[in-house]
């Protein structure tokens, strides 16, 4: 046959790329921007702009969410969506589901920075976004996938590059992740319970919280890395034997790594165990790809003193050995026990993020940009300038960081010769790191200016040219009935030639960890002890955990005293799992800018807690904990009281019908006992104020257990 | 290490070393399957980004 007569037409669809690299410049911006405002607040109280949409704990959040899934989001569906059609010599499947997708997830990003600042959180970290933004993550992603599966089908190249086992993994586990941590039970349209409790909630976000990081932060930029670093370089790989080793590799460890975030928690010794264990044989498959990579450039570092495109990516993968070096550090239990809830964690995340996200990031759209409007970039001055504020940037953040967070972990656990802690007030150690969190700032801001100047710089650019909007291309179509023969009868070129194996294959290898780690703790009873003595929160003080929930407390205290004694002599009791049987969800937390909040209860009288709310320095001198005025000047909503009784007691809580029913009665007689405890020492507050929830929830944290003991 | 988790979980430990060996085993097919893949077929592979 003749194959000239059977030559395809068609054209690579270049504006859905441009939509999410513009996209992608914008939310980067933002998200940064957002990321220097709360590194100010830090050692700024004033920079919270007192009120309450802008307080720490309520944009943390829009910071990680904007920088997680609004800047590297749209960085992935512009690189995947570049690299998928020229790699499958197809136009995408269709160009209705990339607008739904493109203008889907753009939608997503709104709603929320609109319902963070608002206090809408389930709390889980990285997956805040309440119930009904949940299932819109899952409809987009679907059409995300169709979308993605629909071109390969079409596709007119056999074999599937390995970029695109990559972007398949990253689908597929990027679905059951969000699927699985998303089991939440609706109060309201604004409002759910996380479907498990204590241990178990904390499993399975911290597996989805580490995988997350796996399978959006790493697994699709390798793919782009496999794809655009070869382009760049013009070369091909270095090696793409190891490429397959180390995805697969990869994908089967990378899922069992999750527990070493709750190492020395209540989480069973076991689960830990494992966590370490997976963590620390993560480093060769990791390691195997950053080599895999530099080695690229094995005879073009000539090239990398020119281009400043390669500068971005070699600083960018080497960022990504570091921080694959230091994550299986950071899992040995030693280490770990003096870096867990530090700024070291802030500083390992932010090598990555700046270093492996950005610049991979940034590297991409300035090769995109110039290719798809078909000119030159407008400045390779303002190019050069951005690699070295960048550079610089990520070592004034990281520096101080790890210095930081050294010596918070040093001086928690610092003894005097007497056996008395050399820090007992935990606010020395927050004033002393203040010069560390001012210099971390620095380095953001000179971050920011470099992504500004390149906002610049790529809008001019497309000022400049004009975008090829179709792009025509031509290749032969596949033949229809494809015997395979020699070589590709191989069983592992099946899997190449076949997009649908290679997702089975590749659900099943990341199912295999997932459920050896989550199934026994949920099936075991004896993982989570119980204690008699511990008892479901009263009405008010479920109320007021939703505030401490609303108001992000979790982003700066955890309620976790780990069993040293470094931490049961600040804090008190170490915490045990059958605590935390009715948290629904866990409030653990990840980073302790404040002190632990476990045995919080009744430590201080309520005035304390009340004057503390009000103005935490006139409690706490110097202290940069943000004022929290409203809560004594907005009512607490109590009309849903009955709402969240039930939706707890469809969960597990024991709470009798009399006791649902009546739930407002219970929580009006406490209100009104806290306030009269106040009126005494002369504070005059109406008993249905939101601080008074708090007050009654802080007040209850940890101390059931302590009934056990009297 | 692992005892202490094999000794709390019945009959949790055929599944574990199980998980383990399927990876042990997949991580050695795709090794055996790389040693012995044809050597022009992998540089075509790697060749494909450079093509379109």
């Amino acid at each position: 046959m003749n194959q000239e007569s059977t030559i395809e037409q068609f054209s690579y669809d270049n504006r859905i790329v441009k939509n999410f690299a513009v996209a992608t410049i914008v939310w980067g911006i933002v998200g940064m921007l957002v990321g220097v405002l709360i590194a100010s607040q830090l050692f700024a109280p004033v920079m919270n702009l007192g009120n309450q949409y802008t307080t720490y704990g309520r944009i943390r959040p829009l910071h990680t969410n904007a920088v997680i899934f609004a800047f590297v989001g749209n960085a992935i569906f512009m690189g995947v969506y570049y690299s998928l059609q020229r790699l499958c010599k197809a136009r995408m499947y269709s160009d209705l589901l990339s607008k739904l997708h493109f203008w889907g997830w753009q939608l997503i990003i709104v709603l929320a920075a609109i319902t963070l600042p608002l206090g809408m959180t389930t709390s889980h970290e990285y997956a805040e976004l309440e119930w009904p933004i949940d299932i819109l993550i899952t409809l987009i992603w679907v059409v995300f996938g169709i979308n993605m599966f629909g071109t390969i089908i079409k596709r007119r190249e056999r074999h599937l590059y390995v970029a695109i086992w990559f972007y398949i993994a990253t689908f597929v586990t990027i679905a059951v992740l969000h699927i699985v941590n998303s089991f939440e039970l609706p109060v309201s349209l604004t409002k759910s319970y996380m479907l498990y409790a204590g241990v178990q909630d904390a499993l399975v976000q911290w597996w989805y919280g580490h995988n997350a990081v796996a399978f959006f932060l790493t697994t699709p930029y390798l793919g782009m890395m496999y794809y655009f670093l070869p382009k760049m370089a013009n070369r091909p790989i270095y090696s793409y034997k190891l490429s397959v080793l180390h995805f697969w590799a990869l994908i089967f460890l990378y899922i069992w790594a999750g527990p070493h975030h709750l190492l020395y928690t209540s989480l069973p010794d076991w689960a830990q165990s494992l966590g370490v264990v997976f963590s620390i044989m993560l480093i060769a498959p990791s390691w195997g790809g950053m080599l895999n990579g530099l080695l690229t450039l094995r005879g073009a570092w000539d090239k990398v003193r020119e281009d400043a495109i390669l500068k971005f990516m070699v600083v960018g993968i080497t960022a990504y050995g570091m921080a694959t070096f230091e994550g299986p550090l950071l899992s040995f239990k030693n280490v770990n026990a003096i870096a867990h809830f530090t700024d070291w964690i802030v500083a390992h995340v932010h090598v990555g993020a700046l270093g492996w996200n950005g610049f991979l990031s940034f590297a991409i759209l300035y090769w995109i940009i110039p290719r798809i409007f078909r000119t030159e970039l407008y400045s390779k001055k303002m190019i050069n300038f951005h690699f070295w504020i960048g550079t610089l940037g990520i070592l004034f953040y990281a520096v101080p960081m790890y210095i930081s967070g050294f010596t918070q972990g040093l001086m928690w656990k610092e003894f005097n010769p007497e056996g008395t802690l050399k820090y007992g007030n935990f606010l020395e150690t927050t004033l002393q790191v203040i010069p560390m969190h001012i210099i971390r700032a620095f380095g953001g801001t000179l971050y920011l200016i470099g992504a500004i100047v390149m906002g610049y710089n790529l809008f001019k650019t497309m000022a400049k040219g004009s975008l090829l909007a179709d792009e025509e291309a031509q290749a032969f179509p596949l033949e229809k009935a494809y015997i395979a023969t020699g070589g590709d009868t191989y069983w592992h070129r099946w899997i190449e030639r076949k997009p649908i194996q290679l997702l089975l294959v590749s659900l099943v290898v990341i199912l295999i960890g997932s459920m050896v780690e989550l199934i026994p703790t949920f099936m075991v009873d004896s993982n989570v002890p119980t204690i008699a003595a511990v008892k479901p929160y009263t009405p008010l003080e479920l109320q007021g955990r939703d505030l401490y929930i609303r108001e992000g407390c979790v982003n700066c205290h955890s309620q976790m005293v780990r069993p040293f004694r470094s931490e049961t002599e600040r804090y008190g009791e170490y915490s045990k799992a059958g605590e935390f049987v009715y948290d629904h969800p866990f409030l653990w937390g990840s980073k302790r800018t404040g002190p632990d909040l476990h045995r919080e209860g009744a430590k201080y009288p309520n005035s304390w807690h009340y004057y503390h709310m009000k103005e935490p320095t006139s409690m706490s001198p110097g202290s940069v904990m943000p004022a929290y005025p409203w809560l004594e000047e907005q009512v607490l909503t109590t009309s849903d009281t009955k709402t969240k009784l039930k939706a707890m007691k469809t969960l597990g809580v024991p709470y009798t019908d009399y006791e649902v029913q009546n739930g407002n009665l219970t929580l009006d007689k406490q209100a009104q006992d806290i306030t009269a405890t106040l009126a005494k020492e002369g504070i005059k507050v109406k008993s249905d104020r939101e601080i008074i929830a708090l007050i009654a929830y802080l007040q209850r944290l940890g101390t059931d257990i302590k009934k056990t003991a009297e | 290490m692992f005892k202490q988790f094999l000794d709390k979980i019945p009959g949790a430990d055929v599944y574990m070393i199980g998980s383990l060996l399927t990876f042990v085993v997949f991580f050695a097919l795709v090794g055996a399957y790389l040693l012995i893949v044809d050597k022009k077929y992998i540089q075509e592979m790697s060749e494909l980004p450079l093509k379109d």
